[in-house]
């Protein structure tokens, strides 16, 4: 070997080796980029809910609208901001910078230029301004305050951001979460033995053993949401078996019967009639059709909304792709408990001309940005003064971009029994607040909608809305307050929502038994089996409960997952903000993701704190249960 | 039931000492029934997505409005806005695929590189932290990422590039809507990180060791062994990590619900033909001009009384679509330039004094503005009112500016918002779409679409796993 080639692989070496620590470098590089990112996005994350949970300051932002008054003591030593909403909850009380002289401050003013300026009568001017110099350092010096985290953990839904709490959505997962380990863990491990112990012989038996082996790996990888599909359609609705609930955009139907007006829904089996199952039928023969100047052609469903009108001495009922059928008929009586019936309503009297949408509804459901969506009853309308409809009254519409008034107004009602008055249907091209919607009761007409933003109030719901929903369809096992009382369907409750979160966590949970069950040695089965045990036996006796400890460990992780899953019980209808805990299996309930989920998409900015402080405890909740993982592996490992 | 009294009666014969087997034969078939039921349940999950994503798609197929050929090719999905209802599917899966390409440009290299150097670089120490690190973050749920997305990603992809381009090229370009597909993918590619690194990592560490000590034996340092020989003899492993890894970026909801925004439309795919445009001068008729071939000028004489000029776009592009007036009299006057996009109205008045041509948003105030504005919505009316009496020429020619989501006759829009599929399906059980309705079927057929979308690459991924697996055992 001559010095050139020595030389050459010399060289080649060099390259070799700056090229392995190059590849060395860039993979510390990437490994600590991803451990920064995790851990920037916790600390993130943990200083803007400290912000709020403990309340070192309220709020940063000088949101002086808020600020009622600001007083000085008179050691001049402290500062303090009263809020209006809140005297008691924020600790308004901050040392101030020794540059400043104590004296009565007035209310800071928003200058031209866009900057809060205080004055004090001492003559002092502080000016605030939202990147922090006064009023950030002010509140900085603030004293701790853990109480905001107790009061936090146990307050409830509430468009204010200083008083919002977590109490019911962390008990509604905890409700949902029960359900789910009861159900999953049994069905899980039962089918994990079966799958891993009593492995068939046959080859027939063999090959389905197989794809049952592969079907379940397969599971594992199906979207969260389509097990929301299935749930819906399978516990929420029992697969229709006992009908359906309110068939809210089906037709509307119209029967006399004795000079008696009753409304009904139309079921679409027949497209020449349109029936009943309440309330009779109303047969639209093709003569009938004919003499309206309508066609239908045979198969095609009548389909869309009908409204009734009343003019004189003749209905009409008005069906999109169908036309206006009048029927010549004497107002006998008119029975408005059918029409606009339920508790708490008075009785409308009607004008000779009124059009009317008539919906049934199993509630009203309001959903505004701020509170999410909430469930009201009648009742809950009826009594103007309640304080659940107050809730209601402050809170603004936000519309995001790409989205159109006209469906805001949909997402509003569950019923769609809405009249949008001003048909606004542009779409919204930038993010924008309408501001100061209000909720008015007013001759059985309730009116849900912006002050100024659109001309004639926005959504208007009837009281027609508002009957009260009889869910005769479903059947009630059991006293109904109970906490285990049962409904078939199940609609969506507590029941349903663990059934679903089941769902998508049984294949993890049959995985991660059936690799604890393979890892028990073969040895003990075999000893067991020599002695005389039964297969069964030794399952029970023997490779069960050496592989409890590897169960439980793949079970806290699969309930950790399912503490984090907002998409299924999202799609199953659970409400994304409620403020009631749930007392039975059949009640309604939220879960700790989809509060977070309606809190993140808030426009307040202050909400950014809230939704940090909920994240914060579904990340406490989920690190315990790691921890509590890593725990058994570890004293397994030790065991071992 | 049976099964309790079952065993009680059991333990009393055992406590008697009379152990028959045929007790425990019964005991045992019970058992054995109640474990054949439970697999049953589970089995039967698979049959019941299948059936009720089947029957529920057939239902939405059957309806009116809905054509099966329409919801394979059709792009415009428009299935909530009045009645003219549209199902074609490739805006959501365009969507979808936009927001998944872009989290796998993040995730699959990030991940990869990460597997390797947990599997052959990392210290044991450095490896016993990490590991657990990644686990935790492929435990954190994913609406927590979303609101990492909004809160954090997104205002950093809106405000970077715009202070890179100023800092480059001067102008600065607002090129990122709130919503973006980027932001969204950018979230979910760190979501499923820790699944390719930690599925790559395994698939690492299974290759024998034996390879590794030959290609050492043969000079090779650390890189060539791990990049020359580790990584391709796990290849089929780390191909089933990234498919798996995709197929939860597809399905992925709730990251793309919060910060992909809900807008369906094509995030990648060939333009809509150009739209054709009517500017109507009530005085001298309505011309059809092509104003991004020929902007062609329309005059229009106005006397002492107000005209308008009303513009209509059929199907319009994309962009942003203005209207240029012009004095051709006094060609200093200031020319006013109005954005038909927004769809306002706009009052023209001439100030005498200054001959500045004045511009005043009239959609408040204008009456007439509010109730033209309900029938034809890409109207725009513009009222020129001269002070003085004179008779007043106008040219006006409304201009296309098409935005830059357009690459020649290909749009490719990153940078805007798009809807995946499963943020439809949020949209529609949050928005409360009735039972019963086109929307609430509909939500099943795209939910069928997942379903097969997923499935398939989960099925190639633990197809490419098993093949892989007999490899080395």
């Amino acid at each position: 070997m001559n010095i050139d080639t020595q030389d050459h692989v010399h060289r080649g070496m060099s390259r070799r080796r700056f090229i392995d620590r190059s590849f060395r470098n860039l993979c510390i590089l990437t490994t600590l980029a991803s451990a920064v990112a995790l851990a920037s996005l916790i600390t993130v994350v943990l200083i803007l809910g400290s912000k709020y949970l403990i309340g070192v300051t309220p709020t940063v932002l000088p949101q002086t609208a808020d600020i009622a008054e600001i007083q000085f003591d008179a050691d001049a030593s402290e500062l303090r901001y009263v809020y209006r909403d809140d005297l008691d909850r924020i600790p308004s009380r901050f040392v101030l910078p020794s540059s400043i002289e104590a004296g009565e401050g007035a209310l800071p003013e928003l200058t031209e230029d866009g900057i809060y300026t205080l004055e004090l009568d001492t003559g002092n001017t502080i000016p605030l301004t939202g990147s922090g110099n006064a009023i950030s350092r002010l509140a900085l010096v603030g004293k701790l305050n853990f109480g905001t985290f107790s009061e936090f953990i146990g307050g409830t839904a509430s468009s204010n951001p200083r008083k919002a709490g977590f109490y019911p959505p962390i008990l509604g997962s905890a409700a949902i979460l029960l359900v789910c380990l009861f159900t999953a863990l049994p069905l899980g491990v039962g089918t994990a033995i079966l799958m891993q112990e009593f492995s068939p012989r046959h080859p027939v038996l063999r090959t389905v053993h197989n794809i049952l082996q592969v079907n379940i790996r397969n599971l594992a990888g199906v979207p969260s949401v389509v097990y929301g599909l299935l749930g819906l359609t399978a516990f929420v609705r029992l697969f229709g078996l006992l009908g359906a609930p309110g068939q809210y955009d089906s037709i509307d139907v119209l029967t006399l019967d004795d000079g008696t007006v009753v409304v009904g829904q139309a079921s679409r089996t027949d497209p020449y009639t349109l029936s009943s199952d309440l309330f009779g039928e109303l047969p639209l023969t093709d003569d009938y059709l004919a003499s309206l100047g309508v066609t239908p052609e045979p198969g095609q469903p009548i389909q869309s909304m009908a409204s009734i009108s009343m003019l004189a001495d003749e209905f009409s009922v008005e069906l999109d792709g169908v036309g206006t059928l009048t029927f010549p008929i004497t107002i006998a009586s008119l029975d408005p408990e059918v029409l606009f019936g339920g508790p708490g309503v008075e009785p409308v009297e009607f004008p000779l001309v009124q059009q009317i949408s008539i919906r049934y509804t199993a509630g009203y459901i309001i959903e505004t940005l701020e509170s999410g969506r909430q469930t009201y009853t009648l009742d809950d309308l009826a009594a103007e003064d309640g304080a659940q409809l107050r809730q209601v009254r402050s809170h603004r519409f936000s519309i995001r971009q790409g989205t159109s008034i006209e469906r805001l107004a949909r997402a509003s009602t569950r019923a769609g029994g809405y009249e949008i008055t001003d048909s606004v249907t542009e779409s919204v091209n930038s993010n924008r607040t309408l501001s100061g919607s209000d909720l008015r009761i007013d001759d059985g007409i309730i009116t849900l909608g912006p002050r100024g933003g659109w001309t004639e109030g926005g959504v208007r719901f009837s009281s027609a809305d508002f009957v009260d929903y009889d869910p005769s369809y479903a059947v009630q096992f059991g006293d109904e307050k109970a906490w285990y009382h049962l409904r078939l369907p199940l609609q969506t409750s507590v029941l349903a929502g663990g059934l679903t979160l089941m769902l998508v966590i049984l294949p993890v949970i049959i995985i991660a038994s059936q690799e604890a069950l393979s890892a028990v040695p073969s040895s003990l089965r075999q000893a067991s089996l020599a002695l005389g045990a039964s297969k069964l036996q030794t399952v029970g006796r023997v490779t069960l409960p050496r592989a409890i400890p590897s169960i439980m460990t793949g079970t806290i992780l699969a309930m950790s997952r399912a503490v984090g899953e907002a998409a299924p019980i999202l799609v199953i209808g659970a409400a994304t903000v409620v403020t009631f805990v749930p007392n039975s299996l059949m009640s309604e309930f939220s879960a700790m993701p989809l509060n977070i989920y309606a809190w993140s998409k808030l426009p307040n900015k202050e909400f950014i704190h809230v939704t940090a402080s909920g994240i914060i405890i579904l990340l406490a909740i989920l690190l315990t249960f790691n921890a509590i993982a890593i725990l058994i592996r570890y004293k397994l490992t030790n065991k071992q | 039931m049976s099964q309790g009294k079952l065993q009680s009666w059991a333990s009393v014969l055992d406590a008697a000492g009379t152990k028959s087997l045929m007790v425990r034969k019964i005991r045992e078939f019970f058992t054995l029934g109640l474990l054949g039921i439970f697999g049953l349940i589970s089995v039967s999950i698979t049959l019941a997505i299948v059936l009720v994503l089947f029957t529920e798609t057939v239902k939405f197929f059957g309806m009116p409005d809905v054509d099966l050929v329409e919801f394979v090719t059709g792009n415009e999905w428009n299935p909530l806005l009045g009645g003219d209802k549209q199902f074609g599917i490739w805006p959501l899966i365009t969507g979808t695929l936009m927001v998944t390409a872009i989290a796998a440009l993040i995730a699959l290299p990030l991940g990869l590189i990460t597997a390797i150097y947990l599997s052959e670089y990392a210290p044991t120490k450095v490896r016993n932290v990490l590991k657990p690190m990644l686990e935790v973050l492929a435990g954190i749920p994913t609406v927590v990422y979303g609101f990492f997305a909004i809160n954090l990603i997104t205002p950093f992809v809106l405000h970077a590039p715009t202070r890179f381009i100023t800092g480059l090229f001067g102008e600065p370009v607002e090129v990122f809507s709130f919503f973006n597909s980027t932001s969204a993918g950018i979230a979910v590619g760190i979501m499923i990180i820790p699944t390719v690194s930690s599925l790559s990592e395994d698939a690492l560490r299974a290759v024998p060791n034996s390879l590794r000590e030959a290609s050492f034996g043969v000079g090779s340092t650390l890189y060539d062994c791990s990049i020359r020989v580790v990584t391709p003899a796990a290849l089929s492993g780390i191909i089933a990590s990234f498919l798996l890894a995709i197929a939860r970026a597809v399905g992925e909801t709730m990251i793309v619900a919060l910060a992909a925004g809900g807008l369906a439309q094509m995030a990648f795919g060939p333009a809509p033909p150009e739209p054709t445009y009517t500017l109507d001068v009530p005085q001298i008729g309505a011309v059809d001009i092509n104003p991004t071939r020929n902007p062609d000028l329309v005059e229009a004489v106005g006397g002492s009384r107000d005209f308008e000029v009303l513009a209509s776009i059929a199907e319009p592009r994309s962009g942003f679509y203005s209207i240029e007036l012009a004095m051709p009299d006094q060609p200093d006057t200031s020319i006013a330039s109005l954005d038909v996009g927004t769809r306002r109205f706009y009052d023209i008045n001439r100030d005498a004094a200054s001959d500045q041509v004045e511009t005043v948003d009239a959609t408040q105030s204008s009456e007439d503005a509010e109730s033209s504005r309900e029938s034809e919505p890409t109207q725009l009316m513009i009222q020129i009112e001269e002070a003085d009496g004179e008779p007043v020429t106008v040219s006006a020619r409304i201009i296309h500016d098409p935005d830059d989501s357009f690459v020649g006759n290909f749009r490719f829009a990153p940078h805007e918002g798009s809807q995946t599929m499963t943020a439809y399906m949020v949209q529609i059980f949050l928005g409360d779409a009735g039972f019963g309705t086109v929307e609430y079927y509909s939500s099943y057929a795209v939910g069928a679409t997942l379903f097969i979308m997923t499935l398939i690459l989960t099925l190639i991924g633990n197809w490419v796993l098993y093949k892989y697996r007999e490899h080395y055992e």
